[in-house]
């Protein structure tokens, strides 16, 4: 049944559409970039002269340079030199740390994406149950309760939970430190002392992503099953005699998971967005920090190279679950 | 229990939806009642309550419905005062459902395998899925599938194949009340016949009580050995086959009598009933088929009929009636 | 149509539907408050911007119902000032956006076939790059730029969503057994695409503006927040920028009502912008209702 040729067939087809969709993406960047008006170069120049100190015709070449390309070749060269770039693996160089763009992101987006796994758990997971369980109850005082606090939560990005948390908890009540990723005292490895210190410092900034996708989920799930309790076949299980837990399990929490699970990719999309403010206000050093900074440091390199790898990372996660689809639905099977 | 006594007592069920507008009287004071091992059908059109007499006695009613009053007794007991989990013993052992709506009434996400195997082992217990298996290929030969459609999905039957399973899963455990809603209305014509001759082969070997939910007079007569009218939320007439069909006594089954066309009819004789089924949400007064009915009186437009009995097992609700036997 | 008819439908089809919804009756007595401060407030308001750093940092009190900030300058005055730059900047977003994706919308949905499918893509292209990042690399590069301009580049990264709602919207509508006799009679494309098919989208196309609109407010501030776009000091965006990372309000403690103050007020209109969005999609999606 699995891995049959309908199978491959679809996770070839999906595998295609990832990689159009990301050669797509880059290219529209590339020329909504290219086309701005003004030679955004010149006002980095300018930048650059007052920073670094040079004249106007070194500074012009400097950020030249950091744009990554050379404004006299036509486009389509560029265009073509970017894409061969891309593929050898060059993101581009970082003016600011004075490295390629990669060490940088190497080193700061396995923060971010620690942040948004635990987020993801927390809010997906928990989110979900929640929502299943407040269609269950319909009408019931805990689903009003559940909702309204959803729709509460949910009316606040993230970074304003993250400023609450921050100026609550860390400033105010000095529970939770107020930046970085771990303490500067412990030593990096796999020590208790540093592990719990990651941890300590992670709170806040999962917390902040969490309490928007928990609502979200929620309220999702929420609407979901109430559209499956409504189905054809509970009511045929229930008339079969099936107990409560058989019927919430695969009947209602299993059709549910299909709708549910295609919200996901959107939903981590969105919270790599926001990871740049979310870990700007508490100085987290992950890959959106160092784009707020690059962004104020006019480092354009990283700031390209970044948010290539934004588009990557969700158009890769989009695709994954693609990939779970076969495994949950039958019927996507034998398409 | 002895055959010819009553498994199956209704008494002035009645059942409204709520919606925003206001409460639909879907069905007002129901009463009648279901021999054992007999294959009793209500005939109505849609709208007309018959659906909401079977999600009342099968404890399937949507969230908005509320049951104003009246009992239903299975065996002597109210189903109706039955907790759900005292209810849930019932299920399918004693009383079996073959839903209306074949094309979704299975999981779509589990195999035909996979509900036989459910069933059994939430309503009985353990089984061994080897000893399912048989149980379920006898089943589905029974209905003229092969076993092969234990392993299907849904979504990978037709329409008549997943009538069948239906109808295959609702004999698991020999229920004593089979209840079918409109077993074959969504059929092309040589899947009802075939599906007709298989409900009354089923009926020959193994004599469950059948109430029959169809809004096809043709199907209630082939099958069923007692016919009751709905209209407009009312149960309007009771009797055998043999006297509906040869003297239907209400004005409304008349008009339904008439309006059937076999081939042995002369074209002249066929007519249908002029005017439309009432909205439910605002019924009309006294006899709610007055508005449509020939022979309306003033008491018609009044008061709602009671049951006349007009012999033994037969009665109607209509005033033309009410001078003859009071 | 005549005037009184168009009236009485867009009161019928729009507004009471929306005053019938519980949410957004909410978020709409809400919104209706800040615009009211907005239209209103800068006349009764006088804004006094002089910088006097004797005076910064105190606490709220009668003369200063929200305080001071790093400057000395009412907080309350600027908040009310700032309320309309924020919600025109924020619906002119939401207007670039939804008229955009209304066209892509309606023509993905009646036109179908090639063009159909390439709208599609476009669409699906769109929603699947990330807005935020997107609008923050546009900016870095861009610089200073005219408010209507910026207006439009962020529509360009919000109309995804709300083209594909109106395209099911149309598509379903399409089906329907009035167009086909519309197209059966060859009444035109342009008649049948404005007088059958865009009543019943309408409302769709509506509830898009709001959702945008709300999620418009959340960009933009979240792109001031960042310093990326300098637009307008008194905008909220601007001040929550000064007030968490300029001033370092953040790390003083007894200028808590600086921060608070802005927060309370972004958060309060995002609250209700929301919860309007959601009543109204409820309002005109009866298939999302919890239940009757």
């Amino acid at each position: 049944m699995f891995f049959s040729s309908q199978l491959r067939y679809y996770i070839a087809k999906r595998l295609a559409f990832l990689f159009a969709y990301i050669f797509c993406a880059l290219t529209l960047v590339f020329f909504i970039v290219n086309s701005m008006p003004g030679d955004p170069a010149y006002s980095l120049a300018v930048y650059y002269m007052q920073v670094y100190n040079l004249k106007f015709e070194d500074a012009l070449e400097m950020a030249r340079r950091a744009l990554g390309y050379d404004v006299l070749k036509p486009v389509h060269i560029r265009y073509v030199e970017y894409i061969l770039n891309l593929l050898r693996g060059n993101l581009g160089f970082s003016l600011f740390y004075k490295r390629p763009a990669i060490d940088v992101i190497a080193v700061s987006l396995p923060w971010t994406l620690f942040i948004l796994t635990l987020a993801t758990i927390l809010g997906y997971f928990m989110g979900t149950r929640l929502g299943v369980l407040a269609a269950y109850r319909r009408g019931s005082k805990s689903d009003v309760i559940i909702y309204a606090v959803s729709v509460v939560l949910l009316s606040l990005p993230p970074f304003i939970f993250a400023i609450i948390i921050l100026y609550s908890l860390g400033v105010g009540i000095r529970i939770l430190p107020i930046g970085g990723a771990y303490p500067v005292w412990t030593t990096p490895g796999f020590n208790f002392d540093f592990i719990v210190g990651i941890l300590w410092h992670a709170v806040g900034p999962v917390v902040a992503q969490a309490l928007a996708q928990l609502a979200g989920w929620s309220i999702g799930a929420r609407n979901v099953s109430v559209v499956v309790l409504a189905e054809d076949y509970v009511k045929y299980g229930v008339a079969r005699g099936l107990k409560k837990s058989t019927l919430r399990k695969k009947y209602v929490w299993r059709p549910a998971r299909l709708p549910i699970l295609t919200g996901l990719a959107l939903s981590f999309g969105y919270m790599l967005g926001g990871s740049t403010l979310v870990e700007s206000v508490f100085r987290y050093p992950g890959m959106g920090f160092q784009l707020a900074q690059a962004m104020a440091y006019r480092d354009f390199g990283l700031i390209m190279a970044i948010f290539t790898i934004i588009i990557f990372t969700v158009l890769s996660a989009s695709f994954i679950i693609e990939l779970l689809y076969p495994f949950l639905d039958p019927r996507v099977r034998t398409e | 229990m002895s055959r010819g006594s009553e498994i199956l007592e209704v008494k002035k069920l009645s059942v409204v939806y709520l919606v925003r507008e206001g409460s639909i009287k879907a069905a007002s004071d129901i009463s009648f009642s279901v021999k054992e091992a007999s294959i009793t059908a209500i005939v109505g059109e849609s709208g007309s309550g018959k659906s909401t007499i079977i999600e009342a006695i099968t404890k399937t009613l949507p969230l908005n419905a509320r049951v104003l009053e009246g009992e239903v007794r299975y065996r002597g007991i109210d189903l109706l005062t039955l907790t759900d989990e005292e209810y849930r013993k019932l299920r399918w052992r004693e009383i079996a459902y073959v839903p209306q709506a074949a094309q979704s009434s299975l999981n779509p996400l589990q195999t035909v395998f996979e509900h036989f195997f459910e069933t059994w082992a939430d309503v009985i217990g353990f089984i061994q899925k080897e000893e399912m298996r048989v149980k379920a290929s006898e089943l589905l030969e029974n209905v003229g599938l092969s076993r092969g459609v234990l392993d299907a999905y849904p979504h990978q039957l037709s329409g008549g194949m997943k009538q069948r399973v239906l109808i295959a899963l609702s004999f698991l455990m020999n229920p004593k009340l089979l209840i079918m809603d409109e077993p074959v209305s969504a059929l092309d014509v040589v899947n009802q016949s075939q599906i007709l001759s298989l409900i009354l082969e089923l009926y020959r070997r193994y004599h469950p009580t059948i109430l029959l939910i169809t809004h096809d007079l043709p199907v209630a007569g082939e099958l069923a050995d007692t016919i009751a009218v709905m209209y407009a939320g009312h149960m309007v007439e009771f009797s055998s086959n043999k006297e509906f069909f040869e003297d239907p006594l209400h004005p409304y089954s008349k008009g339904l009598v008439r309006s059937m066309i076999t081939f042995s009819i002369d074209m002249g004789l066929v007519s249908s009933i002029p005017g439309e089924p009432p909205s439910l949400l605002t019924p009309p007064s006294g006899c709610r088929f007055h508005p449509r009915c020939a022979h309306a009186m003033d008491i018609c437009r009044k008061d709602v009929p009671p049951r006349i009995e007009i012999s033994p097992g037969r009665w109607v609700r209509c005033w033309l009636y009410a001078g003859d036997i009071k | 149509m005549r005037m009184p008819l168009f009236l009485t439908m867009i009161y019928d089809e729009l507004i009471r539907p929306m005053l019938r919804n519980r949410k957004s009756l909410i978020g709409l007595s809400g919104l209706a408050v800040f615009v009211l401060v907005a239209v209103l407030g800068p006349c009764f308001i006088p804004l006094e911007l002089k910088t006097d750093f004797s005076r910064r940092f105190l606490p709220p009190s009668l003369r200063h119902p929200l305080g001071t900030d790093y400057f000395g300058n009412d907080i309350f005055q600027q908040i009310v000032h700032g309320a309309p730059v924020t919600l025109s900047l924020a619906a002119a977003i939401a207007l670039f956006a939804t008229m955009i994706a209304a066209i892509v919308g309606v023509a993905s949905g009646y036109v179908g076939g090639v063009v159909g499918r390439l709208l599609d893509a476009l669409t699906n292209l769109f929603l699947v790059i990330p807005s935020f990042p997107a609008m923050l690399v546009i900016f870095v590069m861009l610089g200073e730029t005219h408010w209507l301009v910026a207006s439009a580049l962020m529509a360009i990264w919000m109309w995804a969503g709300s083209a594909r709602n109106i395209k099911s919207a149309v598509y379903s509508v399409r089906s329907m057994a009035f167009v086909e006799a519309a197209e059966g009679l060859n009444l035109g494309s342009f008649h049948i695409v404005v007088k059958e098919i865009m009543p019943h989208v309408v409302p769709y196309v509506f509830a898009s503006f709001v959702s945008t609109f709300r999620g418009a407010i959340e960009a933009s501030i979240g792109l001031m927040f960042l310093g990326v776009l300098k637009y307008n000091p008194l905008h909220w965006g601007v001040m929550l920028n000064l007030a968490i990372f300029q001033t370092g309000a953040i790390y003083v403690p007894h200028a808590l009502h600086y921060p608070l103050s802005v927060i309370t007020f972004v958060a309060l209109l995002l609250l209700f912008t929301t919860l309007l969005s959601y009543g109204v999609e409820e309002a005109f999606r009866p298939e999302l209702r919890g239940y009757e």
